[in-house]
């Protein structure tokens, strides 16, 4: 298929992709469409849609007329071919597994990955007969060494959450496509104002929309975003695409809907029997957040660097773990496939260990302690005590999470109110 | 080609010829004749494979060749691998283009430049590695129900 070429660039597709002007009232905001059911035209248009040889909305489980601009924005802004919008990041995580396993079937991801996706991937998925192979995604042979005959894609974070990671998705890509299963990345914490994955040979992309895409930390959502671009009947590897479908008179979905068909599946298929659909409502809010998402990630970024550099002369800081510092490890990747930045999303050692991370929590007054990132609102959390508790000690290091690190997700206040904050909550100590 | 002239080319449509049709309710090429059949457009089935059969009310034929000199025909649609399209667009040019055929149009994977050098030689427009159907649903916007790209950014009301 061609490739569907935009003419318009990032800051105008976050506000226009996906939507247009009501066509019955003319109203300009996309309306929130709070429905259940559609009308089908006659009986014949009704089987058709229940056969997917034409499309339409039938029931808000598989599709609504507000999560569709929604979906279609994010498709275009990511440059995929199309995007299905769920209920959360959790969810769209499963959704992006659905199509490619069965029991017995594998991933391999990454070891820095979020505390809960790795708590989802290392237990409740066990209960599908899925399991994943944890890896440290900058070794590159260790990756290929966890490849089995049943591995079915590689599951990594453009940004990891919250160790300010990145990975090298050029390299992983290339390691992914000789073992013939696609790439799944995690965008979140860059969104793809920062990075787009599919530019560097990712073939899926997922997000916890309820972060920098809302910003505004009204709504909890998710979306899977398919490049359209991998070849789901190249070997057998992936039965649900490439062989007939009992529930739809065995037809196959990839032989009869092409790049669209993975798609197709997680709509008529994924949506229908897991049901996990946003709500119009959150999709409205996302949608508001969205039109600025490019405004907010360049102070988010701004912020971001100067709160870290300042942190990194603090005598009270052992080390800041940020990859947008020319001390970090990945500042050569960063420069390559970040050249608007690295997120805001980061981690700081304390010299003092525990005690001194509860004092810093404590003590910050705009820092919000939630579980959350990516808000307009900067905020603070101790990841070993709370997001990432039910890890063992194990999985902490290698989430690179000692008992002394603190997570810091930087908003887009003044800069130097971030600032003056964190060190008035640190001089706290000092003083003691 | 550009969305607002293909636009106009799928509206006019009244008869498609298919290569490579088929009778499987689940095949691709049953599904975008099916498609059309249900906004009034005619389509000629062909598939020497389901000779003398019927399909919509249209018996299937073995080559384009077998197509009655009284039709007038829009567009042909290719299903079939790209390194057979070359003898079927000579065809098309020889036997359908006197009946009015103004489209060659290659199907999503199929994709022939000798051919298409060959068609746009004879005044034919040529679509490949894309699907009718498909670009109908994006253009009239279908494709954007199930949150597709379709690249279509527009203030207007009408499009």
């Amino acid at each position: 298929m061609q490739k569907r070429k935009n003419k318009y660039k990032f800051d105008t597709l976050q506000i226009h992709a996906g939507s247009r002007p009501d066509p019955f009232t003319g109203a300009r905001q996309v309306p929130i469409y709070q429905n259940t059911a559609y009308v089908f035209k006659s009986i014949l248009h009704a089987e058709a849609l229940f056969n997917l040889q034409e499309l339409g909305h039938i029931y808000s489980r598989l599709s609504n007329p507000t999560v569709s601009v929604l979906q279609e924005r994010i498709a275009t802004l990511e440059g995929g071919i199309g995007a299905i919008c769920c209920s959360s990041g959790h969810a769209a995580q499963i959704l992006s597994l659905f199509p490619l396993m069965h029991p017995g079937d594998n991933i391999i991801a990454s070891s820095r990955l979020y505390g809960g996706t790795i708590q989802q991937f290392s237990n409740t998925i066990k209960k599908f007969g899925w399991k994943a192979n944890f890896i440290d995604i900058d070794d590159f042979k260790a990756i290929n060494k966890a490849a089995d005959s049943n591995t079915k894609a590689i599951f990594c974070e453009s940004i990891s959450n919250p160790g300010g990671h990145v990975t090298n998705l050029p390299k992983v890509a290339k390691i992914a496509k000789k073992l013939s299963i696609p790439l799944i990345v995690d965008n979140t914490a860059a969104t793809p104002y920062l990075i787009k994955p599919f530019e560097f040979g990712a073939d899926l992309v997922i997000h916890s929309t309820t972060k920098y895409m809302s910003g505004n930390g009204t709504s909890i959502g998710g979306a899977l975003v398919d490049s359209g671009t991998f070849n789901w009947s190249k070997n057998k590897k992936f039965p649900s695409l490439s062989e007939p479908e009992a529930g739809y008179h065995g037809l196959r979905f990839h032989d009869t809907f092409g790049p669209y068909s993975y798609i197709i599946y997680g709509i008529a298929v994924s949506m229908r029997d897991l049901g996990m659909t946003m709500a119009p409502q959150n999709a409205f809010h996302t949608l508001l957040g969205l039109e600025t998402l490019s405004l907010r990630m360049k102070q988010h970024v701004n912020n971001a660097i100067k709160v870290s550099k300042w942190l990194e002369k603090h005598p009270l800081i052992e080390k800041v773990s940020y990859a947008g510092l020319s001390s970090s490890r990945y500042a050569k990747i960063v420069k390559k496939i970040f050249p608007r930045g690295a997120g805001a999303l980061f981690t700081i050692a304390l010299k003092d260990g525990y005690e001194a991370c509860k004092q810093l929590v404590n003590n910050v007054e705009l820092f919000s302690h939630v579980a959350n990132l990516g808000d307009t609102r900067s905020l603070i959390i101790h990841p070993a005590s709370t997001i990432h508790r039910q890890l063992t000690k194990k999985q902490l290091i290698k989430a690179d999470l000692a008992l002394n690190v603190v997570r810091l997700s930087i908003g887009i206040e003044d800069p130097a109110d971030l600032i003056n904050d964190l060190k008035q909550a640190l001089d706290k100590r000092i003083q003691n | 080609m550009e969305d607002n002239k293909l636009r106009k080319l799928l509206k006019s449509l009244k008869t498609i010829v298919i290569i490579g049709a088929s009778a499987n309710p689940v095949k691709a090429s049953f599904f975008v004749g099916r498609y059309f059949i249900l906004r009034g457009v005619r389509i000629i089935p062909i598939n020497p494979k389901y000779e003398g059969q019927k399909l919509w009310g249209e018996k299937f034929l073995k080559s384009i060749q077998d197509i009655d000199s009284q039709t007038n025909v829009d567009m042909v649609d290719i299903f079939r691998p790209s390194n057979e399209v070359y003898p079927i667009v000579k065809e098309s040019i020889k036997y359908l283009k006197p009946l009015g055929c103004k489209t060659i149009w290659m199907q999503i994977g199929i994709k022939n430049q000798r051919a298409a050098l060959e068609a746009k030689k004879n005044d034919l427009n040529v679509i490949m590695d894309e699907c009718p159907k498909i670009e109908y649903q994006r253009l009239f916007g279908e494709l954007r129900v199930a949150g597709f790209n379709t690249g279509i950014i527009s203030s207007k009301i009408d499009l």
